[in-house]
């Protein structure tokens, strides 16, 4: 019975601590709406095939959609004291796109430094959950190596275990 | 193996065709094409590889 209570407080904080996100049936693309002081602002994930070598993978891009211009830019700062919520989301998005598609792998490398030092805090928040049901390498000095937690990568790769 | 955090992404999850395809998003095609120049330049973790079958 404990369990049952631990286990149900454990999916309610879950729950509150990311975004609802909607995709379409290709499951390539993601939207949420982050919720803060600076009102609503919507999130865009994009799943890109590509190929490198002859291996196909699929790049993650993350960024706000600029409803006026129905662009997305990456390079806005939203400051809507949300980041570790909207961080959780964009995991989510990576669980359930390779869950539809587990034989891939995904690549993700913010715009800039700051960025992709974003997603390395990202991945270390929500690791607990992450590593039991992915792969994560980073790239640094030259290499991939396993994701460790105090090592600064210039990018990473996932794939489901 | 199936995780709470697993689950909690299936239950936020849902399917709407009112979402866009971003794909022509120039944006995301740009990013796409900087991480094929990054592998192209630096290649996959070989690990990863070999759980893809993919020989080296």
């Amino acid at each position: 019975m404990l369990k049952i209570v631990l286990y149900t407080l454990l999916i309610s904080k879950m729950n509150l601590d990311q975004y609802p996100f909607n995709t379409n049936d290709n499951y390539l693309d993601f939207e949420f709406d982050s919720d803060g002081p600076n009102g609503k602002i919507r999130k865009v994930v994009r799943f890109s095939p590509k190929n490198s070598n002859g291996i196909t993978y699929f790049n993650l891009g993350f960024g706000d959609l600029n409803i006026e211009t129905g662009q997305i830019d990456d390079l806005s700062k939203s400051n809507n004291n949300d980041r570790n919520k909207v961080l959780a989301t964009v995991a989510s998005t990576v669980l359930v796109f390779t869950e539809h598609f587990p034989d891939v792998m995904v690549y993700a490398q913010g715009s800039t430094q700051a960025r992709t030092r974003l997603y390395q805090m990202g991945i270390t928040s929500n690791w607990e959950e992450i590593n039991p049901l992915l792969h994560v390498y980073g790239f640094a000095n030259g290499d991939w190596q396993l994701f460790g937690k105090d090592i600064n990568y210039e990018a990473f790769l996932v794939m489901r275990k | 193996m199936a995780t709470t955090f697993d689950k909690t992404a299936k239950d936020k999850s849902q399917i709407n065709n009112s979402v866009k395809d971003y794909g022509n998003q120039p944006y995301f095609i740009n990013k796409a094409n900087q991480s094929k120049a990054f592998l192209d330049k630096h290649g996959f973790p070989k690990e990863l590889l070999k759980k893809k079958g993919i020989g080296i």
